[in-house]
């Protein structure tokens, strides 16, 4: 039977609205939700004891009378910087910080800092030498994006120690317009490649207040609800296609997404690397530097492949491993916090800075550590490293 | 010119492969050629470097014109072959009809898909082409044996530290993950080659090659299912999509991707043989499972899945019973003996105990529950990994438990899929791999090796067989 070509758009009408309706109530419930303190990752206070926190400058001790907090005895004149641990925190949502610290004065008041993923360091422009208090976060221009790890700086030298008990960071209370606009601003945040990529994809931030896929889930879900109830209610038959094609549109959706992202990255890669030849991308990359460094090494390498030791504070981390990468084909490895007592005369040995424990004596040449020496010849030296040639068995 | 030999290193290995498989059904049955084009490339890889490693093991001189030639004179015998099984089949196609409405919606929405396809394709391949060698482990392992070979144009061998350290003089190279195989740093290797000098793009072009070929040989396999041309793209859309997965062709380097593909193909091809016990296919599925560890040492693992359900497709309906017994029987024996232990020669000891599991090339593992239900969910679920492939996987085992005893391959399909979501289970939930989740590292890349074929496996269940001629084009 052949179908009337004018009636057919009204077979998806249903759908469309089941689609519409489905839209409206998502949107709806997830605000409701939010605004009415649902348990969310998103609405919970995240709280550090002092013990929780990582002093980056300053001369801390625990105290032995309460476990949670420590005291810093002392801070020469570049002052005491604290680290939250990393835990992605999204600076839409939450801007209220307090804290317990005695010891805060009008010379040494306290400035919280933050460092985002993209590696950028901020610091609120108030400060403050009140011992509790709360601080608004949200009205600091840098506070914006994802936020990995949060921080306190005080400036030094410390007259007097500073305890350091807690420090809490408040989910700020949002508007229904304000958490559509946070949401909207996370399924609009693009984010660069970066070495977590190639693990996962966050798909809009890390922790979204709310996750783009779930949300679709829940859309196409409802609608999908919709839809067959309006079926079942009109007497008629459930058909696979309709719910296939619910389910494809919310794929689809994300796809959208994804390429939009993926046409953002592809501008950064071609913006920074297209046209160049191989060592211009090189230095183009985030590793650039380093790479400058070790065109200069291989300057003073011989042409063919030698025996290198790359010796470096953290022997497994980012810098050594491209060291490592950039140096080949020189039989190198970079596995090393000490020069190896293996090396043998002949052999090369690349100091990567900053490595204070392995020093270069020039009389009589050789590089010393705290159980160990090695003869050597400098042969290059800058502020990210030294190259050495081994003139002797240690 | 150096373009020139590349193009050959890509092309030749390729045309090799495709013509050998399309060479295995003397019908031109829908989905054939792709199919061919799919498996081809990565046969056409993986007797590369059966090539390469034959080179180094004779102790000749690292070449690229020796196993370009022998690839050559296999591709020239599989267009013979592929000509003569071409010919024999069916010469007459009826005409063609006028299409339908329906079937010009069809291939409009078929053209559309596919140029959405090919425009991320060609995204992801400027990635590689500007991008310089970019993620961890691609620098840290996988190219570091592929640069040193590619710069020395020798077969250098590589050595744990402790043996490179005290070789004063050794010609030996070392890195961490030493052991590792050295397949993937081989497909990288080749097209270098045949440039004639270390250059990252070349290397890292195989990568793009692999994704292309994984959607062809799973759009050939959904095609010969019987699945119509639109329905077959749009699941590989569904594939090609995944954003994990695009990421490991924009960000080249890891094996992850290789093994989704030899592993997710092998599977594909296993089916259809569970289905239709097509002896090509089980071979098919054969050559590829036995690939897996060359790829990762977890590929064997991966692999192993394929025996119980090879098994209960060889058992005939009537002593399926028995056999169901004769497994609980061994897991009670297993559990009251406290486990088993034995050796097998040439690959080393095997422990499978309540409490620790050691399998060759994989490693050993103590077995405590952790809860990492967060991390999963976050990741299958919430994150943008999957889209909603976390969602369709979970609806699909809802919906197609009820009938899996219907045919041998819907069991051997169910057993499949929850033999690997149980070992991804015990990685994740009951030994030291949990950090790996927490931390997000390879919980998403270890999943990954399972898309494809858990793709196919959704495909073929969710799917309701349409008749469809031996004449439908591709």
């Amino acid at each position: 039977m052949q179908t009337d070509p004018t009636k057919r758009p009204m077979k998806f009408l249903p759908w469309l609205a089941a689609l519409f309706v489905g839209a409206a109530l998502t949107l709806l419930a997830v605000v409701l939700y939010y605004q009415t303190g649902g348990y969310s990752e998103a609405n919970i206070p995240l709280r550090w004891n002092g013990a929780d926190l990582q002093v980056a400058r300053g001369q801390a001790t625990a105290l032995p009378d309460d476990p949670g907090a420590f005291t810093i005895q002392a801070a020469d004149a570049r002052g005491v910087i604290l680290w939250t641990p990393p835990r992605w925190i999204s600076a839409g949502l939450y801007g209220n910080l307090l804290w317990k610290i005695t010891g805060l004065d009008d010379r040494h008041p306290l400035y919280p800092i933050w460092r985002t993923n993209d590696g950028k360091v901020g610091q609120a422009k108030q400060a403050t030498k009140i011992s509790s208090n709360l601080l608004d976060l949200r009205t600091e221009p840098d506070w914006q994006g994802t936020i990995m790890t949060l921080g306190l700086f005080i400036p030094g030298p410390l007259a007097s120690p500073l305890i350091v008990r807690q420090l809490e960071l408040r989910p700020a209370a949002l508007t229904a317009r304000e958490w559509l606009e946070q949401l909207w601003r996370e399924w609009t945040a693009r984010e660069d490649w970066s070495q977590r990529s190639i693990n996962f994809a966050s798909g809009a931030t890390a922790r979204p207040l709310g996750s783009p896929v779930l949300l679709i889930a829940i859309w196409m879900g409802l609608s999908g609800l919709l839809y067959g109830g309006w079926v079942l209610a009109a007497g008629q038959r459930l058909r696979p296609t309709p719910f296939v094609a619910l389910f494809l549109l919310g794929w689809l959706l994300l796809d959208l997404r994804w390429q939009w992202e993926l046409s953002g990255r592809l501008e950064h890669t071609v913006e920074r690397f297209a046209g160049k030849d191989a060592t211009s991308r090189r230095l183009a990359d985030l590793d650039g530097e380093l790479y400058r460094f070790l065109l200069d090494i291989g300057q003073r390498l011989p042409k063919r492949p030698v025996r290198l030791f790359i010796v470096s504070a953290d022997p497994g981390g980012f810098l050594a491993g491209r060291a490592h990468y950039h140096l080949l084909p020189h039989n190198n490895y970079m596995g090393f916090l000490r020069p190896p007592t293996a090396a043998h005369e002949g052999d090369y040995v690349l100091i990567l800075s900053p490595l204070p424990e392995v020093r270069f004596n020039p009389a009589p040449a050789k590089l010393e550590w705290e159980d160990g020496q090695l003869a050597v010849e400098r042969l290059y030296e800058a502020p990210l490293g030294a190259l050495f040639r081994v003139t002797g068995n240690s | 010119m150096e373009g020139f030999r590349v193009g050959l290193a890509l092309i030749i290995p390729w045309l090799a492969g495709t013509l050998w498989v399309r060479a295995l059904w003397r019908d031109a049955r829908p989905g054939v050629w792709p199919l061919a084009l799919g498996y081809g490339y990565l046969l056409g890889g993986l007797a590369t470097v059966l090539l390469l490693r034959a080179q180094a093991a004779a102790g000749l001189p690292m070449d690229f014109a020796g196993p370009l030639i022998v690839l050559g004179l296999l591709a020239l015998a599989g267009s013979g072959l592929a000509w003569r099984r071409i010919l024999s089949a069916h010469p007459d196609l009826p005409p063609q009809k006028a299409k339908a409405p329906d079937e010009t919606w069809q291939t409009l929405l078929f053209i559309l898909l596919l140029g959405w396809l090919s425009w991320r394709c060609f995204g992801l391949a400027q990635e590689i082409e500007w991008r310089p060698l970019y993620p961890w482990d691609a620098w840290t392992t996988w190219m570091v044996r592929a640069k040193v070979w590619s710069e020395l144009q020798q077969w250098v061998p590589f050595v744990d530290p402790q043996t490179w350290l005290t070789s004063a003089h050794g010609s030996a190279y070392t890195l961490a993950a030493w052991n590792y195989p050295e397949t993937v740093s081989l497909l990288a290797l080749w097209p270098t080659l045949a440039f004639g000098a270390w250059n990252e793009t070349v290397a890292l072009l195989p990568w793009l090659g692999i994704a292309v070929a994984l959607g062809c040989g799973f759009y050939g396999q959904a095609r010969l299912w019987g699945v119509s041309p639109l329905v077959a793209l749009i699941f590989v859309w569904l594939l090609l999509s995944l954003p994990i997965l695009d990421t490991h062709v924009a960000l080249a380097g890891y094996a992850d991707l290789w093994l989704a593909a030899t592993f997710g193909l092998a599977v594909c091809a296993f089916l259809q043989w569970a289905r239709t016990r097509d002896p090509w296919q089980g071979i098919l599925a054969l050559l590829l499972a036995l690939a897996c560890p060359w790829i990762k040492h977890e590929g064997l693992v991966w692999a192993s899945l394929l025996l119980p359900a090879a098994v209960w497709v060889w058992t005939p309906r009537r002593y399926w019973p028995w056999l169901i017994g004769g497994f609980i029987l061994l897991l009670v024996g297993w559990w009251a003996a406290g486990g088993f232990t034995f050796n097998i020669a040439g690959l080393g000891k095997i422990q499978l105990t309540p409490n620790i599991i050691r399998l060759p090339l994989v490693g050993r593992f103590e077995l405590h529950y952790h809860d990492v239900w967060g991390p999963v969910i976050r990741n299958l679920l919430l994150l943008g990994n999957w889209h909603l492939f976390g969602y369709l996987l979970l609806a699909t085992l809802l919906m197609s438990l009820p009938g899996i005893f219907a045919e041998p391959w819907r069991m051997a399909g169910a057993m499949l899929v929850i033999a690997g979501l149980l070992v991804l289970f015990i990685l994740f939930f009951l030994t030291d791999a949990h950090h790996w989740a927490r931390q997000y590292t390879s919980i998403n890349r270890v999943f990954l090796h399972f898309v494809p074929a858990l793709l196919f496996w959704i495909m073929t269940m969710l799917h309701i067989k349409v008749p469809t001629t031996p004449t439908e084009s591709l």
